[in-house]
């Protein structure tokens, strides 16, 4: 078997903060391969930000990685000193799109000597080839060469964000970890973003991680997803095991509550509340309060994953106390389409 | 506006009719003249051409009693519930502004239905909050109740859920859903996603650089989209389903505000369908009593023989069903 691009082994995140020690990502396990477009899945507090800045190694000052561990091609990133990581992979080898990334450009420099900084702090490439390879970076996403030269404020949104997505592939890395890269985008520039994304995966390989609470896109472009509830897997699987047959019941209710062009008049599942905060360390399931099927054992034991029933997939897992008796209620109720 | 003082024009020859009780959607990209649209009809923006109509009577020639009467029975919801409520405001002090504006009693009562009518519940546990302690979703749900504390006949809302998270932005939508019909609400809500619009509205009308190129029922307009833009607009939403097969968009840059002096069609930069007959800007045309489009594909006498060309009604996937 050949190592993953990335594997998340067991991997525990816990927050410093004045109402104690708040737990963000909780004995997590998920691999992203390369030339995939792997989904990460859940509403604001579920932790998947977090997940995303312990992989690249920029959690706020009060957060720390408290058990597991983060692998880069078989390399244990978290027991990497700063130095070299930031020297080895950070943009090299593992490139970040932040949230809210059109707004995280420099405004008083000029898109090409931000590329230049970049270039410059993490690798010893001339200043030459910086600009050929950034002005190609620029063409992969569907921008005009000649533009580099300008100022993040001559771009619209869509074109700021496929700037930054030119930024994340200049050093050539193996993953993109890409964090909510279309929130802020209409329909249509969300979809040329895409479009250009995926052309980059199929002609150099590139493993990307994508974060979204937008569950129609991980849908149309990721082959795997990981649904993220309060910290704890959900469920992770094949999409199309997923979107056949939901084992987790947060994954169905989340599912049902996006609205379909195809089938305007379908009425929208409702799931009341938020993701709670988790202060007293968890050992229960964090679904458990927002549940409709959940019993005292899901309030008192945290459940560990388990091979989804009946699965087409041997990597569809799920992690809920109840998967049986929601699957098999499950396909008498499952939409046809 | 802006440095050069160019006059741009947001928005152009629109013609819409707000019929009451229903809720009618405006879509389209970013840029296109939708906000400047609601922003018009609300009074907060004066207009260049043309007429706002209320209840059979132009605003232009409205007294001061008139427009006081007005933005009590016409409500606007914001976009952005993170900038749109006073953060030094409570739940209650928010939502009895209104009231006070337009002198009414019994305030009491009428906030707890408001906030009730939002389903914020318990009631008492929300009206002494102040807006950082709420999520956005509950905020969204105060601007809501805000607007509807002076129980209007109209609601102009603009982007509402585009700020929320998914299970926030379908809970929002369906109380609004059901708000509409329980309160009998007339509507205009704007928004980029025709999916939001599909669930929420009865009919559509689809801008493009502030011109309605499009208008019809929801159904018909997801089902047999006239307009190239419209077909894009459709094509564009992603669709939660790993065995659909969507083709993406095939309009590629944004809507230009430039071109707007060209006397041609003003999608015609963009348009995978162009023919020559895009130099003239097109008329509308009824292709139903309901459904009106601007598009050459439509207009009766082809310039040249490569204008003729029969679009097929649903053939694209908003026809599936």
């Amino acid at each position: 078997m050949t190592t993953p691009l990335l594997e998340i082994d067991d991997l525990t995140v816990t927050y410093r903060t004045d109402a104690g020690e708040l737990t963000a990502v909780s004995d997590v396990s998920f691999c992203v391969e390369a030339n995939e477009i792997f989904g990460l899945v859940g509403e604001s507090g579920s932790g998947k930000s977090t997940l995303a800045k312990a992989i690249i190694g920029c959690l706020d000052r009060n957060g720390r990685i408290d058990s597991g561990e983060i692998r880069y091609c078989g390399t244990a990133l978290t027991s990497l000193s700063e130095e070299r990581f930031r020297r080895e992979f950070r943009w090299n080898e593992i490139a970040w799109i932040p949230q809210g990334s059109m707004n995280s450009l420099d405004p008083l420099e000029r898109l090409c000597d931000q590329a230049l900084e970049i270039a410059q702090t993490h690798t010893d490439h001339s200043a030459a080839t910086v600009d050929d390879r950034f002005r190609r970076a620029f063409d992969a996403v569907g921008l005009q060469p000649d533009r580099v030269t300008e100022y993040p404020h001559q771009f619209s949104g869509g074109m700021k964000q496929r700037a930054m997505i030119a930024l994340a592939l200049l050093l050539e890395p193996s993953l993109i970890i890409a964090d909510e890269p279309t929130t802020a985008l209409d329909v249509i520039m969300q979809d040329q973003v895409f479009r250009y994304l995926d052309e980059i995966r199929q002609r150099t390989g590139v493993g990307v991680l994508l974060i979204t609470h937008d569950l129609s896109v991980v849908m149309e472009e990721c082959a795997n997803l990981a649904v993220l509830h309060s910290g704890q897997l959900a469920e992770v699987g094949p999409v199309t095991a997923i979107y056949d047959a939901p084992h987790h019941p947060y994954t169905r209710k989340l599912l049902g509550a996006f609205p379909d062009v195809r089938d305007p008049d379908a009425e929208l599942e409702v799931l009341e509340g938020h993701p709670p905060k988790i202060t007293d360390g968890g050992g229960y399931c964090t679904f458990a309060t927002r549940c409709p099927i959940a019993t005292a054992e899901c309030e008192t034991v945290a459940p560990t994953p388990q091979q989804a029933l009946e699965s087409p997939s041997q990597y569809h897992l799920t992690t809920c106390h109840r998967s049986d008796r929601l699957f098999e209620h499950g396909r008498s109720v499952r939409r046809s389409r | 506006m802006g440095r050069d003082r160019k006059t741009v024009t947001a928005v152009d020859d629109v013609s819409l009719a707000l019929r009451p009780g229903i809720a009618h959607g405006i879509v389209g990209e970013s840029g296109c003249g939708k906000s400047s649209l609601l922003d018009v009809l609300a009074g907060l923006e004066s207009v260049d051409g043309g007429a706002v109509t209320y209840d059979g009577r132009p605003t232009a020639e409205f007294s001061r009693r008139d427009w006081m009467a007005f933005r009590r029975d016409v409500q606007i919801v914001f976009q952005n519930p993170f900038e749109s409520l006073d953060p030094k405001l409570t739940v209650r002090e928010a939502i009895a502004e209104p009231l006070a504006v337009h002198s009414i009693d019994d305030r009491h009562e009428r906030i707890e239905t408001a906030v009730e009518r939002v389903e914020l519940r318990p009631v008492e546990r929300y009206l002494e909050k102040l807006p950082h302690q709420l999520s956005g979703g509950e905020r969204q749900r105060v601007s809501i109740a805000r607007a509807l504390v002076l129980e209007p006949s109209v609601l102009l809302a603009d982007e509402p859920v585009s700020m929320l998270d998914v299970s926030t932005q379908a809970n929002i939508l369906s109380m609004l859903s059901s708000l509409i019909d329980e309160l009998d609400l007339s509507v205009l809500y704007v928004s980029h996603d025709i999916s939001t619009v599909g669930y929420l509205c009865d009919e559509v009308s689809v801008m493009y650089l502030g011109e309605v190129v499009e208008s019809a029922p929801t159904n018909r307009l997801l089902g047999e989209p006239a307009h190239p833009y419209s077909r894009a607009l459709i094509d564009a939403v992603p669709i939660p389903d790993p065995y659909a097969e969507r083709e993406r968009t095939a309009l590629v840059g944004t809507p230009d505000g430039g071109g707007r002096d060209r006397t041609g069609c003003l999608f015609g930069d963009r348009c995978p369908d162009r023919t020559p007959a895009c130099e003239r800007r097109p008329e509308p045309v009824a292709l139903e009593p309901t459904h009106r489009v601007s598009c050459h594909l439509y207009t009766e006498e082809p310039t040249d023989e490569t204008a003729v060309r029969t679009p097929v009604p649903g053939e694209h996937h908003g026809g599936g069903r």
